[in-house]
């Protein structure tokens, strides 16, 4: 646990995919990764059905969602999954990551940003796991009364509409 | 039409180890162009279609949404285009160049694809119902099995010379024990026989050791030999299929290893990467490159020799005849043999999420080798350390290496 933040064991974190994504090396890497930053995981699998990530993050509350893709349709496939979210009333934030798209193209990530991705972390990037850490951090520390509108935060949308606030802790 | 087993083993004869890339994208015309350079690249290469992930896991509207739409697929979305410009692309190949073409789709569910295959005139293509299954799909086994039986009989029926390539080779892509890949091999090999497809080829994926891997090649040519009991087949070898080396002398000196073994093993045909694998799907041009460059190796004979090991051999033989025996017993059906031995863990993937297998079987590396294990490190730091194993071994340069 890193010092400043709460801790908190029961932090829950959803692992999915896109549906025609059969790797599963990055699944089984990065519930590692969530489960050693004190996430308890739920890994749906390679070639996740969206509707099964949608059921899942209803059934239980997580703390965020986790899209790991690497077979280059993750560009493609992953904004239908955040809308079929959103449309579900789901307000978990949710990040994207990987090898994204066939192209290495980098208006990728802005694309998918801008699809509303509350994190977008493409594995074209040398500072790939400290911006996730980052992230991760943030969805604590994180309120919608003091955040920065930093991207990769959940709570940028509530804060744009109060005043700007001070940094978080 | 080419008899895609007759070919491979006619040619090889003559040139060694033919080489063949993995290749598929989504505009028809590019298709072509892929086609035409490898068939034209030298004249030991043996041409591929790789199929797109939306066509692998039967979600052809998507596929066919995404073609429209401009955007990037992962390979040649086959189900998107008329049948007639397909079978043009495919007839254009053989008359110009005399190159056998092979789908490689990935497909759980392949019987829709095949039947395709079918009308187009297309013979020969790949997979197997584990091995298209497990590391591809999570529909269950058994539906697999059903599906793969199915398509695999029509293709067989539609034509007398189809051919399909077990990919079992292959599975996870690393970290398996090779005598668990040879058994499955063999096994898929012998399901393929019983569906009454014409002839067949066994794949075996290039692991962390050489030694290993000659040994596996060596029992998977024995063993395959001795259970199809006279069908034709022949072997084909894959460099890495696992997290890859990050540089072009990484890309050099792995692809040299397995292409040594290969030709003193006997394997016909060779699946070959290129320098850009660790990050994106290769150009044409990257593709033909590697192609060259394997071939003109190969026709050099400066590669490292790797002996021989006949202790390595043994063990693996013997383990993996173990393997195929159990299975085989369970059933004379071996789709349901396959089912049985995979429910009682006599078959056990190592890191496969898939609902039908065990997954309680895991690898470590000793010596250099995989081996099978009970369990493993359950780090982040552990299991990178264990899927980079080969970028340790070959990004580096070889001491002494000015
Ligand atoms: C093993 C492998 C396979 C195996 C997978 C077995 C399995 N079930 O897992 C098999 C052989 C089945 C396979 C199939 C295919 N593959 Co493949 N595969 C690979 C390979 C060699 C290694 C992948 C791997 O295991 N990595 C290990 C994990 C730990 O690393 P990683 O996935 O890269 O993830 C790292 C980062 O990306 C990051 N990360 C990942 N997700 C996330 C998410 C977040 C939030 C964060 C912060 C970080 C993060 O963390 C990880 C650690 O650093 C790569 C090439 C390579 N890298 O060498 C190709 C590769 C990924 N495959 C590729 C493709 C295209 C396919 C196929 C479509 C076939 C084809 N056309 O070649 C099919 C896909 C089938 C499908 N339906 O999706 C392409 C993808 C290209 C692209 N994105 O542009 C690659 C890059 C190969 C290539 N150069 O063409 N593959």
């Amino acid at each position: 646990m890193k010092p400043g933040v709460p801790n908190t064991p029961s932090r829950k974190a959803l692992l999915t995919t896109v549906s025609s994504d059969s790797h599963s090396w990055n699944l089984i890497f990065m519930e590692l990764f969530l489960a050693e930053r004190g996430f308890e995981v739920t890994n749906l699998g390679p070639c996740c059905p969206t509707e099964l990530t949608v059921t899942q993050s209803q059934e239980t509350t997580y703390d965020v969602i986790v899209i790991s893709s690497i077979n280059g349709h993750g560009v493609i496939e992953a904004p239908d999954i955040l809308n079929a979210l959103r449309h579900a009333g789901v307000t978990t934030p949710v990040a994207v990551g990987g090898k994204l798209d066939t192209s290495s193209d980098l208006e990728t990530g802005d694309k998918l940003a801008q699809a509303g991705f509350d994190g977008v972390f493409p594995d074209t990037s040398s500072t790939l796991f400290d911006d996730f850490n980052i992230f991760l951090d943030r969805l604590e520390a994180c309120h919608p009364s003091t955040c920065l509108g930093c991207t990769g935060c959940a709570n940028a949308a509530a804060a744009s509409t109060s005043a700007m606030g001070v940094a978080a802790e | 039409m080419i008899d895609f087993n007759a070919y491979v083993t006619r040619t090889s004869g003559k040139h060694g180890p033919l080489v063949q890339p993995r290749m598929g994208v989504g505009p028809l015309e590019d298709m072509r162009d892929g086609l035409m350079a490898t068939a034209t690249a030298n004249p030991a290469t043996v041409c591929t279609i790789t199929l797109d992930s939306f066509t692998r896991v039967c979600a052809f509207d998507k596929a066919a949404a995404a073609l429209a739409s401009g955007a990037h697929l992962n390979g040649f979305p086959i189900m998107a285009y008329p049948r007639e410009a397909v079978r043009e692309l495919v007839s254009e190949i053989a008359s110009a160049t005399g190159r056998p073409v092979q789908v490689r789709h990935g497909s759980a569910l392949p019987s829709k694809v095949f039947q395709r295959m079918a009308e187009i005139g297309m013979t020969a293509t790949e997979g197997g119902p584990v091995s298209y299954c497990l590391p591809y799909s999570r529909l269950p086994l058994e539906q697999a099995v059903d599906d793969w039986r199915q398509g695999a009989r029509a293709l067989a029926e539609a034509s007398d010379i189809s051919h399909i390539e077990s990919f079992a080779g292959c599975m996870m892509g690393q970290m398996a024990d090779p005598a668990l890949l040879v058994a499955l091999s063999v096994l898929e090999a012998l399901f393929l026989k019983q569906c009454g497809v014409s002839s067949v080829s066994v794949s075996y994926a290039q692991g962390i050791s050489p030694t290993q891997d000659r040994a596996a090649l060596r029992a998977l040519d024995v063993l395959t030999s001795h259970y199809l009991d006279g069908h034709p087949f022949h072997i084909v070898a894959y460099v890495f299929m696992g997290l890859f080396p990050n540089t072009m002398i990484g890309f050099c000196r792995i692809t040299e290893d397995l292409l040594s073994i290969a030709q003193s093993e006997n394997v016909a045909r060779v699946i070959v990467k290129t320098p850009v694998e660790n990050r994106r799907i290769p150009t044409v041009a990257e593709n033909v490159a590697s192609l060259n460059f394997s071939h003109h190796s190969m026709a050099q004979n400066t590669m490292p020799e790797h002996p021989f090991d006949n202790r390595e051999f043994e063990a693996v033989l013997a383990r993996a005849d173990l393997l195929i025996e159990q299975t085989l017993r369970k059933d004379p059906d071996v789709g349901r043999a396959l089912l049985a031995a995979f429910a009682d863990g006599i078959l056990d993937v190592p890191y496969c999420l898939h609902t039908s297998n065990r997954s309680r079987a895991r690898t470590a590396i000793m010596d250099g080798r995989y081996a099978p294990a009970q369990s493993d490190g359950g780090s982040t730091d552990a299991l990178l350390a264990a899927l980079k194993f080969n970028q340790s071994q070959y990004d580096v340069q070889p001491s002494g290496f000015i």
